[in-house]
């Protein structure tokens, strides 16, 4: 299959994230065309900005990207990944409120959910992307500071991409929690919820004791191993 | 400092923040009367657009 026809982020010519010039590669259009089309779409109702944290957390980047767009692309490590991830959050929720308070609006129970869920989703989609990679790319003059940091990013990359799945999980899963609960689907799940905690308890403390004899007698007995 | 060099995110913080003052002296002087509806997204937006070209601007 041609690079032209594979449906991929350019980062090498995009201008964020290469999704619109991906995309009209693909499409063998301009890609100012699609940068423009997404900017209507943003300003009419929110969905461009929507389809296009989506579609740069979903689509890959191009195979054919080149060496300078690979060169720049900011691993999880990089604090500065960080400062993108934090500047595209606040100016989607600027957007967000801006539209609230026009009246361009469905409703706090579904936009504020879709957010979290979306925000979440995005996170683990990256982490996922991003865990095959091998090294980080740090710009760093000499080639033994370029070895240590790379070692010690990638065992950074390890703990922070589990953080970030889990993060982005817990998102998820709140953000499903906040719409059941925002519209009301939540009370019948309640009662429920309560006798399964009540039952937990009563069992919980009818059993500790034994639990705990239990315990001790393991470790009484570890402890005689390992002295004989 | 390097003469002739660009440096895109000081260009850009500078603006964010100019067009921020700017919005905010109107609301004192009374030429437009700013809403806290819109004055928090004007303000998560600046700050957004500053993390953001901070982020995205190449080491030189």
């Amino acid at each position: 299959m041609s690079e032209a026809a594979t449906l991929a982020r350019d980062t090498a010519s995009g201008m964020l994230g290469g999704v619109c010039a991906g995309l009209g590669r693909r499409l063998g259009v301009d890609p100012l065309l699609v940068r423009a089309l997404f900017v209507i779409a943003s300003v009419a109702g929110g969905a461009g900005v929507a389809v296009y944290v989506l579609a740069w957390a979903v689509l890959p980047e191009a195979p054919g990207a080149g060496a300078a767009g690979r060169r720049h692309r900011l691993s999880a490590a990089d604090p500065r990944s960080l400062q993108v991830a934090a500047g595209i959050g606040l100016l989607v929720l600027a957007a967000l409120l801006v539209f609230r308070a026009w009246g361009f609006w469905v409703g706090d129970g579904l936009v504020w959910p879709v957010v979290l869920v979306a925000s979440g989703a995005a996170l683990v989609w990256r982490q996922s992307q991003g865990q095959g990679e091998p090294e980080a790319v740090v710009p760093d003059g000499s080639a033994g500071g370029r070895e240590r940091r790379g070692v010690g990013l990638s065992a950074r990359l390890g703990a922070s991409a589990r953080g970030g799945v889990v993060l982005g999980a817990l998102l998820v899963v709140g953000g499903g929690l906040v719409f059941l609960w925002l519209n009301d689907a939540l009370r019948p799940a309640r009662d429920v919820l309560l006798a399964v905690v009540v039952v937990v308890a009563a069992a919980a403390l009818i059993l500790a004791p034994w639990w705990l004899r239990l315990v001790r007698g393991l470790s009484a007995e570890r402890a005689e191993r390992i002295r004989s | 400092m390097r003469r002739g060099r660009v440096d895109i995110v000081s260009i850009v913080a500078g603006l964010a923040v100019t067009a921020l003052g700017v919005l905010l002296l109107l609301d004192q002087v009374g030429v437009l009367s700013l809403r806290f509806d819109y004055a928090g997204p004007a303000v998560l937006a600046t700050a957004g657009a500053v993390l953001l070209v901070r982020g995205l601007a190449r080491d030189e």
